[in-house]
């Protein structure tokens, strides 16, 4: 397979490149990517066999390293007095934001009626809902005592007890759930016309009823795919706004406190921006190994790759306008402790993560200006891997910068994370990819009927132009 | 559906050829406007005080110039990413970015009074401020006459340069043979570096030119307030502009009802995009509580202002938000055009409230003889913008007529074919 492909005589300005492979039919297209799902399972490709196990085994991990904390309690990790909250809510706000990506995809571009989004929302969709179980772990996992976690809900009890409502930890728990079973329910809705296919077309009795059962008796009726569509832009306008406000909060979390470097107004957009970044560099990771695993280049093309790389960029330049707009406010607003804020950032404790997440967000990027290596696979790869450890760096940045160093200098002291700090974040990746394997193997990872009505402009077009 | 059916106006469309007397007369009834607001704004001043007219002069000028910002990011917007709606008014827009020079014109006044060192405007001008002042006294190196007028000026020259070179680039591919597709290109290219310097040079705008006014106060996402208040100005601006060309060939011809559809969008995302910036900006400063963020909004939550802001909360997101997720409305071109009118209206009340309740409160001001200034410096200021623009419309074709992503005579086809 070809690396990189080649640009067209203009390059990816015209909007003759198609979104889909040529050569394809309505069947075809049902073909390629239903087959992927109902092979025997005695044939599942020897990759996602093996990338199951390794997946499955860092899985066990996670369990270890929960199962450890539990026994044990948060002491594990390196988490103390001033620096309350360490790898944990690094972790929570890490993996809540490669979410957004996939909200933004399948909800925002279907608003603006972004065709491309047809042959990447589910797979980003169900990236979203993976990251969400994992990004929700880690607040609860830092309650100290997880099994009390349901408090959080305001519930009748006998205790006499209710949440606080000024806590920013409130609002993250009715923030997290709303976005995830918002997103479930969009996607799960958007796979009800594909599973009623995945049904006809089984043709051994046990999936033929468990795809029965999921698609809900979908017979393909027009008035089927009528209260389809109402319902699916609905909830694409629920989701919209959930796309904004999770991230929105999350940056809350941090921003209604008054520790240094907390609480610039510009923290909402730059979080939300930040999110999409990390979620985009997050699905050209994985999109781009599964595209050539699977031979879905037809459906998932370089045009596609182009796009997402065109987000990533602007998305990522809003996040360098943040770090930028910050320490340019703080020279200009001459307040000592803006000052010293900038002062602690640059070269203080803990300068050296600032310096690594300038360039990997910011350095790393720039590349994406030119077309030549948005369309150069290999070297997306890397881009996106820097990217999110650039993520990771900025909410290490200000989590652990500002909490070792803050008001009270006689309190400052550095963070220093533990063995089970890092097997906690890697087990993560288990549960992560445990699931997005199991979604590839049993789902159509590409929605079929959305391609095919992909497939049905491009005749069109193809038409119009031959009659003009 | 039938051609005329989708049209979106009763009568049939006028000729093409009547547009440039259209243009003429913009150009014609602005230099009226200029004229008759210079001479208010000369009234005001003896009524009131000179400070009061410098004061409202600027807040004005605020508008006036964001709406040229704005038409140039559409520009950079419609280069960088395509789409019909950007097409209809590509020239448009490119003629309010032009309108640039004009505005540039009528900064200089401004530049001259901080040149002088006259504290009407900025107190950071006085040098009793600045002795008894630590922190003004701290801020010398760069809020300086020198340093605030070059970067002025050379932001001002930045964004001039772009309308510039875009526009001519435009025109010229009117008569390249296939549309030029090296052309096309290097205007993408100029675009996506345009997007760098609007959004940084215009942060340090509104810094300069507003957050510096109350020289104490300061917020990382001002600049962004500004910029997403020129987005809506604009968003709004072009759908009641769209409401007048649309009566004319080959407008008429073009814009249908999702296109309106896709500027009734825009605008709400805009509506919704300002109020979540806002709203960002006062929760972090309400709950922060912290003496050095929370004057600002003392300034504009006490003492009548309060009217003003829960006024703006009501009528500049609230109102407009709920009636433009009516698809309906969307594309209804007389209910659309009315909320934009309204959008555009509130825009002048928000620029406002964002700057005057400072001079009002911390320095002084009478509010009567402030908004007197403001009013008369619109009439100028909206005199010259639409001036400029009338002048520079009469002078290009309506359409870009080699454009490759939206080839007009395949649209006009479309619609007849539909």
């Amino acid at each position: 397979m070809a690396m990189s492909e080649p640009l067209g005589r203009a390059g990816n300005i015209e909007r003759k490149e198609p979104y889909i492979g040529p050569g394809e039919t309505y069947e075809s297209i049902t073909n390629n990517i239903s087959d992927i799902v109902l092979v025997h399972p005695k044939d599942t490709p020897r990759g996602w066999i093996f990338g199951f196990a390794i997946a499955v085994l860092v899985l066990f991990i996670f369990l270890y390293a929960i199962t450890d904390l539990l026994i044990r309690g948060v002491g594990v990790w390196g988490i103390n007095i001033p620096v309350a909250w360490g790898f944990d809510i690094i972790n929570f706000v890490w993996w809540i934001g490669i979410g957004h990506a996939g909200t933004l995809i399948s909800a925002i571009l279907l608003l603006f009626a972004q065709d491309w989004r047809n042959s990447i929302n589910r797979f980003a969709e169900a990236m979203t809902l993976f990251a969400v179980a994992c990004a929700g772990l880690f607040p609860i996992l830092h309650l100290g005592r997880p099994w009390f976690f349901y408090w959080l809900a305001p519930y009748p009890n006998t205790f006499g007890m209710w949440p606080q409502f000024r806590s920013a930890l409130t609002w993250d728990v009715f923030a997290i759930s709303t976005y995830a079973f918002i997103s479930l329910l969009f996607w799960l809705i958007g796979l009800i016309p594909d599973f009623a296919k995945m049904r006809d077309r089984s043709t051994h009795p046990v999936p033929k009823f468990f795809y029965g059962a999921a698609s809900l008796g979908w017979r393909g009726s027009a008035r089927h795919w009528n209260r389809y569509e109402i319902a699916y832009i609905l909830l694409a306008g629920l989701s919209t706004p959930l796309v904004v406000s999770v991230h929105s909060i999350i940056s809350l979390d941090f921003a209604i406190s008054v520790v240094p470097g907390w609480n610039p107004t510009v923290f909402p957009p730059y979080f939300v921006a930040g999110a999409v970044f990390a979620g985009f560099a997050m699905v050209l990771l994985l999109m781009i190994p599964v595209r050539s695993l699977y031979g879905l280049q037809q459906y998932v093309t370089m045009k596609h790759i182009d796009n997402m790389a065109k987000i990533m960029l602007a998305t990522g330049m809003i996040v360098v306008y943040g770090y930028l707009v910050e320490l340019y406010i703080a020279f200009y607003s001459g307040a000592e402790l803006e000052l010293a804020l900038v002062q602690n950032r640059l070269f203080g404790m803990y300068g050296w993560a600032f310096w690594a997440l300038i360039f990997f967000n910011g350095v790393c990027i720039q590349p994406l200006w030119f077309p030549q290596v948005r369309r150069n696979l290999p070297a997306l790869i890397v881009i996106s891997i820097c990217v999110s450890i650039g993520m990771w760096l900025e909410r290490f940045v200000i989590i652990v910068g500002s909490l070792s160093t803050d008001f009270l200098p006689s309190s400052w002291a550095p963070f220093t994370p533990t063995f089970w700090d890092f097997l906690l974040y890697f087990g993560t990746f288990g549960l992560f990819f445990s699931g997005m394997l199991l979604f590839i193997r049993v789902m159509p990872m590409i929605n079929i009927f959305e391609m095919q009505v992909l497939q049905y402009k491009e005749d069109m077009k193809r038409e119009a132009e031959q009659q003009a | 559906m039938s051609a005329t059916s989708s049209s979106l106006i009763e009568t049939p469309p006028r000729p093409e050829s009547e547009l440039p007397a259209l243009f003429a007369k913009v150009q014609t009834y602005g230099m009226i406007a200029a004229g008759l607001g210079l001479v208010l704004l000369l009234v005001a001043g003896f009524l009131t005080s000179w400070t009061e007219v410098w004061r409202g002069y600027l807040i004005a000028y605020f508008f006036w110039f964001g709406l040229s910002m704005g038409s140039l990011g559409i520009v950079f917007l419609y280069h960088l990413a395509g789409g019909r709606w950007g097409f209809i008014v590509r020239r448009p827009m490119e003629a309010g970015a032009v309108a640039l020079v004009a505005m540039l014109v009528m900064f200089l006044p401004i530049v001259g009074l901080v040149l002088t060192s006259n504290p009407a405007v900025y107190v950071w001008l006085d040098p009793a401020k600045i002795a008894s002042d630590p922190i003004i006294a701290a801020k010398g190196w760069y809020l300086n006459p020198g340093a605030w007028s070059s970067r002025a000026l050379f932001s001002l020259g930045v964004f001039i340069g772009f309308a510039f070179i875009l526009r001519q680039s435009s025109l010229r591919q009117d008569s390249a043979p296939d549309g030029d597709f090296s052309l096309a290109s290097r205007m993408r290219q100029l675009s996506g570096l345009g997007v760098l310097f609007y959004v940084v040079l215009m942060t340090m705008i509104a810094v300069d030119w507003a957050m510096s006014i109350e020289p104490h106060w300061f917020s990382a996402i001002y600049g962004v307030l500004f910029i997403v208040g020129q987005g809506l100005s604009v968003f709004a601006f072009i759908i009641v502009m769209v409401s007048v060309l649309v009566r004319f060939q080959p407008f008429a011809a073009i814009i249908n009802k999702d296109r309106l559809d896709e500027y009734g969008k825009l605008m709400l995302a805009f509506v919704v995009l300002w109020a979540y910036v806002n709203y960002g900006q006062y929760i972090i400063i309400w709950s922060g509580n912290i003496h050095e963020f929370t004057p600002w909004y003392l300034n504009r939550l006490g003492e009548g202002w309060i009217v003003l802001s829960v006024f703006l909360m009501l009528f500049h997101f609230a109102v407009p938000f709920a009636l433009l997720l009516s698809r309906l409305l969307k594309r209804n071109l007389r209910l659309l055009t009315l909320v934009a009118g309204w959008v555009l209206v509130v825009r002048l009340l928000e620029i406002f409230w964002l700057i005057a309740p400072d001079f009002v409160n911390s320095f002084g001001s009478p509010l009567i003889a402030l908004i007197m200034t403001y009013i008369a410096a619109h009439i100028l200021l909206g005199g010259v913008w639409f001036m400029a623009f009338g002048w520079v419309l009469q002078r290009q074709p309506v359409l870009a007529a080699n454009d490759l992503r939206n080839d007009p005579r395949a649209m006009k086809g479309q619609v007849a074919h539909a």
